[in-house]
């Protein structure tokens, strides 16, 4: 089928660690203009086949054909990189206070007489990279003041810098909002156009089926599964990954709900979430004309999703009315604060793009807000909304923040410490420390969550992010709370703990709890949850139940504010 | 790696006691070693409230001058308001407290980054010790407050007494209770322990005030050794007392470091200096030697941490 030799031809690849084999005769191969997605659970060996490739690691045995040629050695990143073999590093290795410019052509600076930086030339040359890739960037800019997005794409152009044949990208889009991976994959096309080959790692199955063009599946260090993106599909993958059927993969169960346990009114916290003016409600035939087109526009394609072409009239008479808000209010009626209630046993899922304030949300409910205003009422009493964490723990809450290695865990510390750290008083009223009731309560935690750590002394640091994310939820299991806040519960998790996560769930459900997700992953959100919220822009854009949100509505909810219909016709 | 990490301060204590009690039969005696506890007395009790500060993530610059600042107020107490020996030391303990509160509060409520705080307060109590005394030292405090250098409370040197005093309390803080689990915790992830509702700006305020009351204990040693307040006295004493911790494998970006590390860093400090003494070395030279030391313990640990 290819004409043209291939790019990179890996065979018989092994890699052993002490008594570790991470890679088992492993036969990779990439041609050029082609995205090839690199699939595999945590510990499957998707790093160590990227280290390999970019001369981090020698491979044990096996060889590396280059462009049709020769076996060539990879035994150096150097070496790598002058073969035009580029990593796009997952955390961002970008230095801050330095302009695009320079960060482009760090380590490779246009220099005059004397070693002295041209910064003309640096900056054309800089310029030139961005154009020619149609990065819409100002070289002069400072990469601290840049969005994550368009430090990924900074990223992105100082690995094309001079001759790239091969870019490695892994998990990109693990910072980006839905619209930034939307930027993110047309410039991938474009460079594939160009004849490049990409290697896609990510946890993101969705995004992997958009982009990718053959898919790679590795399981302990074998490769398991080879196919044509367009002739396989998302639960063929995940079986291959996991070596197990799943069954189903967001094992959502029915819950009768209960009473309502989280009454909150009028929710604001500037400046992201809910201060915005409401929306002057539009008149009917002021949206009728070229609306839709606009809609369109606006929403661009959504990766995973075909145009919504099907709007028309046809839809738009059958359209459900606009959802009600918890209280009966109309969207936007009460003004951009936030108002709804949850139900024991209920998983709701929050949706929006990053800065529509989903995070925020969850951060005011929790008292971290000094600004924040309206009234939260947790099983009917009222929670003091800024006097901090504190109070909200003691009214039963719990927050899973979006980042657990920055904002989640004392990664040094034992796992012991990090699960006890928020109720030491559940174990001893005094100062003193409770000592070994503390062990067998972190030992229990550890045992109930399947928590895999050598023992409960180890720094949780050097587990894997699925067992770190555990941690943090036994921490706020142990708490007792049953309010909990997840702001990206599964994510950069392997597909088996993410499981274990929704189950986890479920149970806590099942017992009275009440959940509020926030998720950049609509299938998660759409498989997870009795009911979305979705946030525009800081207003509280629709409160759909399960049955009501499709992918398609709650994504345009996301990307423009409004239900998919309302483009087409006036609603009501 | 703990266990290592623990081990070479340990080893390199032993061997440099050997090394100088080999060359010099003064170096074993009682009395060179009731010397060094009286003469190191202000490392490592300044090193334990040290050692507190930079488990949770922090650093106190200020604590030389705040040694210079209590002695000064203790001793003009005692010497030219005639006070008794127990207020001279409460008054000091007390100054000491105080200005690790200032430090606590510009850094929890200005959020002013705890090098600069500290660096600030340096001088302020500095320019604070000189104006009360003057500008000279203050001379002729009392015998019954002498007895802090010099007494024997159960046949054992008195600052001897107070270094474990001060070991007991901070070991036991950071071990034992939830105080010193929060400390931990907030200079391993300040905003992980603050999402979990450790209150932070409280326990930090409370880490300087006791860093800062250990230093005004140090102080009145210092004082009580001497006989005399002296408001230009320990000078450059932060940057020993670091060094101390540090060699003892406490990290400055927090979360790690503990009361026995910061004993055998102190000691190594201590027995190094006292033996080059001994042995005549030039105190020049000295600043050397330990120079090397801080460099190759932090270099050590660095590269025990990659091998990780």
């Amino acid at each position: 089928m290819h004409v043209a030799p291939m790019l990179l031809e890996m065979t018989g690849i092994t890699k052993t660690f002490g008594a570790v084999q991470a890679l088992r005769g492993v036969d990779f191969s990439v041609a050029p203009g082609e995205v090839c997605v690199l699939l595999g659970e945590n510990g499957a060996g998707k790093s160590t086949l990227l280290k390999a490739l970019t001369g981090v690691q020698t491979a044990d045995t096996g060889a590396i054909r280059w462009q049709g040629g020769e076996p060539v050695q990879i035994d150096s990143p150097r070496r790598a990189n002058s073969l035009g073999i580029r990593m796009v590093y997952q955390e961002l290795n970008l230095a801050p206070h330095l302009s695009v410019a320079e960060n482009i052509c760090l380590g490779a600076e246009p220099t005059r007489g004397l070693g002295l930086i041209d910064h003309a030339a640096m900056r054309a040359r800089a310029g030139t990279l961005l154009e020619t890739h149609g990065f819409a960037l100002d070289p002069a800019a400072r990469v601290g003041n840049l969005s994550a997005a368009q430090r990924q794409l900074v990223e992105i152009c100082k690995a094309l810098a001079a001759d790239a044949r091969l870019l490695l990208l892994d998990e990109p889009t693990s910072s980006l909002g839905e619209r930034e991976i939307d930027d993110l994959f047309t410039t991938l096309r474009r460079l594939k156009e160009r004849g490049l080959g990409i290697v896609y790692v990510s946890h993101r199955l969705e995004e992997c089926f958009a982009i990718g063009d053959r898919v790679v599946v590795l399981r302990d260090g074998q490769k398991v599964y080879e196919a044509p993106v367009r002739e396989t599909d998302t639960a063929t993958v995940v079986r291959q990954m996991v070596g197990r059927e799943l069954g189903e993969f967001y094992p959502k169960e029915p819950v009768t709900l209960g009473a309502v346990r989280l009454e909150v009114e009028r929710l604001a916290a500037p400046p992201s979430l809910g201060v915005l003016p409401p929306p002057p409600v539009p008149l009917p035939h002021a949206v009728g004309e070229g609306g839709k087109n606009q809609i369109r526009k606006a929403a661009r394609v959504p990766f995973w999703l075909p145009l919504p072409q099907r709007g028309g009239g046809g839809r738009g008479g059958g359209n459900p009315a606009p959802p009600l808000l918890g209280d009966g209010r109309l969207p936007g009626a009460g003004g951009a604060k936030i108002t709804f209630n949850a139900r024991a046993g209920e998983i709701i899922g929050v949706a929006g793009l990053m800065g529509s304030g989903r995070s925020s949300l969850l951060s005011a409910l929790f008292g971290l807000h000094t600004q924040a205003s309206g009234r939260v009422r947790v099983d009917g009493r009222e929670m003091p909304l800024r006097r901090g964490p504190k109070a909200a723990i003691r009214r039963g809450m719990g927050l899973l923040t979006e980042d657990r290695k920055r904002t989640g865990l004392a990664l040094r510390l034992p796992v012991r410490h990090n699960i006890t750290l928020a109720a030491l008083e559940r174990l001893t009223r005094g100062p003193l420390l409770p000592g070994g009731r503390e062990k067998a309560a972190a030992r229990t935690m550890t045992a109930q969550l399947n928590i895999r750590t050598p023992s409960t002394e180890s720094a949780v640091g050097d587990l894997s992010g699925g067992n770190q994310q555990k941690t943090v939820l036994a921490r706020w299991l142990f708490a007792g709370s049953s309010i909990l806040l997840f702001d990206e519960p599964t994510r950069g998790i392997d597909v088996g703990s993410k499981v274990e996560v929704y189950r986890l769930m479920n149970d806590l459900a099942r017992q009275g709890a009440v959940i509020l997700m926030v998720s950049s992953e609509l299938p998660e959100l759409l498989g997870m949850s009795d009911r979305i919220l979705i946030l525009h822009k800081g207003r509280l854009a629709a409160d759909l139940p399960r049955a009501a949100a499709t992918p398609e509505r709650v994504l345009h909810f996301a990307m423009t504010g409004r239900d998919i219909a309302a483009g087409d016709a006036p609603v009501l | 790696m703990n266990f290592v990490k623990r081990l070479l301060p340990a080893a390199s204590l032993f061997l440099l006691c050997a090394y100088f009690a080999a060359r010099s039969p003064r170096f074993l005696t009682a009395e060179n070693w009731f010397a060094i506890s009286n003469q190191y007395a202000y490392l490592l009790i300044i090193g334990m409230g040290a050692t507190l500060v930079i488990v949770s993530g922090g650093i106190d610059l200020s604590v030389g001058s705040v040694v210079a600042l209590a002695g000064v107020v203790a001793a003009d107490a005692m010497v030219n308001h005639d006070a008794p020996a127990w207020a001279g030391i409460l008054l000091g303990i007390g100054v000491g407290a105080a200005a690790g509160l200032v430090n606590g509060l510009v850094i929890t409520v200005f959020r002013v980054p705890a090098f600069i705080a500290t660096l600030g307060t340096l001088l302020i109590a500095r320019g604070l010790a000189l104006r009360i005394a003057e500008g000279v030292t203050i001379d002729g405090t009392p015998d019954a407050f002498n007895a802090l250098a010099y007494g024997r409370p159960f046949g054992l040197p008195a600052p001897l007494l107070l270094i474990a005093v001060s070991a007991l309390l901070v070991a036991f803080l950071l071990l034992y209770t939830k105080f010193g689990r929060y400390v931990y915790a907030i200079g391993s992830n300040a905003e992980a322990a603050r999402v979990s509702g450790v209150n932070v700006s409280l326990v930090t305020a409370c880490v300087y005030l006791i860093g800062g009351a250990l230093a005004g204990l140090a102080g009145l040693v210092e004082t009580a050794r001497l006989g005399s307040g002296n408001p230009t006295g320990g000078a450059n004493y932060e940057l020993d007392v670091v060094t101390a911790v540090v060699v003892g494998g406490a990290s400055l970006s927090g979360g790690e470091g503990s009361v026995i590390g910061t004993l055998l860093g102190g000691l190594l400090i201590a027995v190094l200096r006292n033996g080059a003494n001994l042995l005549g070395v030039d105190p020049f030279d000295q600043n050397i030697y330990i120079g090397l030391l801080i460099i190759g313990a932090v270099a050590f640990d660095q590269r025990l941490r990659r091998k990780n």
